[in-house]
C-alpha cells in the first residue's frame, strides 16, 4: 500500500534518528520468559557461592564435552544469549524446565542442579560444601586446566553419588 | 499488496440477526464485513488451537472476583 | 520465507541507502537460523558489556515450543528485513491481540506487535559500531502498511523494553507501564495521524 511507505528522503531521515538504538518489543502471546529482577536477586545473593558453582560447572561441562555454546544451545533448545547469562551471570536463576534441558545435554543429576540453580532447596550440607569448594577452586579462562579439570571432576562425582530430598521453591 | 497474493472468493449465507450482528460489529470496529469475518476466523483457529491442547477459557471479573469458564465445542 | 517486496536500509555516515528485502511467511527454521546467526554478535557484545561493568539490556528469553505453534495460525505474521544474506530484523504481529486505547480509536482494532528485534550488530549497545540503521523504522513502517492492508488504518501498538522506548516515544504515544502485560512493559498506541507524520517525515 503506497500511503503507508515513507520516501527514501524520509527514511533517512528516521533512519539517522534511530542510530543504532535497541528498538526491542515483547508481546503478550506466551512467547518469552523473562529472568527474575533485581529485587528476587537481591534477596538470593546470599547463596552466592553455591550459584557461582552452578555457573561454573554449567560452562566447565559444556567445554569439558567439546560443546560450544551454539551447539549445546540448540541441543538443549534454550537461546544462546540465556546460556551466556547462565555461564556468566550468578545472579541468573533459570527457570526448572531450562536446568532439566541442560542436565540432560550435559549428562548431570537433575535433583542436583535444580538445588544448584535456585530453583529448589535441600537440606543436604554435603552438597553445598562440596559447592563452595568447587566455586573457590575455579576461575574462568578458556581452557580448562589439569586443576580446573580435577576440580571438575571431584564435584560431578559428588553430585552423582548424592540421593537428594528436594523442596521446589 | 504482495503480487502471489491468491483471494479466494465465497459466498456467505447468514440469517437475519447474523447479518444485523456482522453490520454492527463491522460499523462499531470501523472495518469492512470481510475484515470482520475474518478476524472472526482468526480467533476461531487460535482457541480451538489452545482448547485443543488442554487449555481452559476463563472470562474473569475482578470486581466480583468471579472466574468463569468459557467452553467451545 | 517469501520476498514480499523491496525495501533499504542506511549505511551509518553514508549517503547511500542499500537494498533489503521485506520478507514473511516465516518458517520455524527461518526463526531459529537467524537467531542462531545473531546467537554469537549478541554473545559478544554482552561479554563486552559485562566486562565494562555495564548493566546488561533488560532481557527475555524465547520459548522456542511454544512459538513454533503460533506461526501456524492465522493471527500471527512474521516479517523480517534480509540484506547480505542474513537476517537484519525480525517482528511478529497479531491481528488480533490489539485494541485501541487511545482517545479517537477506543476499541477499534490495533495491528498488534508481539515481537520486534534487531540483529545484535546493528545495536549501538552491543557492536562497537552498527552495521545498518533504520532496521526499526522499516519493521515499523510493515507494521503500518500491514495494518492498512489490514482495514486498521495504519494503527499500531506494542509494550516496549525499557532500553527501547526512546524510539518508540519519538513515532507513539506512551500510555505507561502496563500492569495488563506480563513484565509490566510501557504500552505504545500510533493513532492515525501519527502513522501520516511517521510516514510522510513531518516532525510530530
Amino acid at each position: 500500500m503506497k500511503g503507508f511507505r515513507m520516501s527514501d528522503e524520509v527514511f533517512r531521515k528516521r533512519a539517522e534518528e534511530e542510530n543504532g538504538s535497541m528498538i526491542s518489543a515483547i508481546g503478550l502471546a506466551p512467547l518469552f520468559a523473562r529472568p527474575k529482577d533485581s529485587r528476587q536477586r537481591a534477596v538470593e545473593a546470599t547463596r552466592e557461592p553455591v550459584r557461582l558453582a552452578f555457573s561454573t560447572l554449567i560452562s566447565y561441562r559444556r567445554r569439558a564435552l567439546r560443546l560450544s555454546i551454539e551447539t549445546l544451545a540448540e541441543r538443549a533448545k534454550v537461546e544462546v544469549d540465556e546460556l551466556v547469562q547462565i555461564e556468566a551471570d550468578p545472579d541468573y536463576v533459570p527457570e526448572a524446565r531450562t536446568v532439566h534441558q541442560l542436565a540432560n545435554q550435559l549428562e548431570l543429576p537433575i535433583p542436583q542442579l535444580l538445588v544448584l540453580s535456585g530453583n529448589a532447596t535441600s537440606a543436604n550440607a554435603e552438597l553445598t560444601e562440596a559447592a563452595v569448594r568447587f566455586a573457590a577452586r575455579s576461575r574462568a579462562v578458556e581452557k580448562l586446566n589439569r586443576e580446573q579439570s580435577d576440580a571438575l571432576k571431584e564435584f560431578v562425582k559428588v553430585l552423582l553419588e548424592q540421593k537428594l530430598e528436594t523442596k521446589k521453591k | 499488496m504482495p503480487t502471489e497474493l491468491t483471494k479466494r472468493t465465497m459466498t456467505l449465507n447468514l440469517t437475519d440477526a447474523e447479518m444485523r450482528v456482522l453490520e454492527s460489529l463491522s460499523a462499531q470496529k470501523d472495518l469492512s464485513k470481510t475484515a470482520v469475518i475474518r478476524q472472526a476466523l482468526r480467533l476461531y483457529q487460535l482457541l480451538d488451537a489452545r482448547l485443543s491442547k488442554g487449555e481452559k477459557l476463563f472470562f474473569e471479573d475482578k470486581a466480583k472476583h468471579e472466574k468463569a469458564e468459557l467452553m467451545m465445542i | 520465507m517469501r520476498v514480499r517486496r523491496k525495501s533499504s536500509l542506511k549505511v551509518p555516515a553514508r549517503e547511500e541507502l542499500v537494498e533489503a528485502d521485506l520478507v514473511d511467511e516465516l518458517s520455524n527454521d527461518d526463526l531459529i537460523n537467524a537467531h542462531l546467526d545473531w546467537g554469537p554478535a549478541r554473545l559478544e557484545g554482552l561479554k563486552r558489556l559485562r566486562e565494562a561493568g555495564r548493566p546488561w539490556p533488560e532481557h527475555w528469553h524465547w520459548d522456542w515450543s511454544k512459538k513454533a505453534d503460533l506461526l501456524d495460525l492465522l493471527a500471527y505474521h512474521c516479517f523480517g528485513i534480509v540484506h547480505g544474506g542474513r537476517m537484519q530484523g525480525l517482528m511478529m504481529v497479531s491481528t488480533i491481540a490489539g485494541k485501541g486505547r487511545l482517545p479517537g480509536q477506543v476499541g477499534k482494532p490495533v495491528l498488534y506487535i508481539e515481537y520486534l528485534e534487531s540483529a545484535p550488530w546493528n545495536y549501538r549497545e552491543l557492536a562497537e559500531k552498527p552495521e545498518f540503521l533504520g532496521v526499526g523504522v522499516r519493521l515499523l513502517e510493515a507494521a503500518v502498511e500491514f495494518s492498512g492492508e489490514e482495514g486498521f488504518g495504519g494503527r499500531v501498538s506494542l509494550h516496549s523494553l525499557s532500553q527501547s522506548t526512546e524510539f518508540y516515544r519519538k513515532h507513539m504515544t506512551d500510555l505507561g507501564l502496563d500492569s495488563g502485560h506480563p513484565q509490566g512493559l510501557r504500552y505504545f498506541e500510533m493513532n492515525m495521524e501519527q502513522v501520516r507524520t511517521f510516514v510522510e517525515g513531518r516532525k510530530p
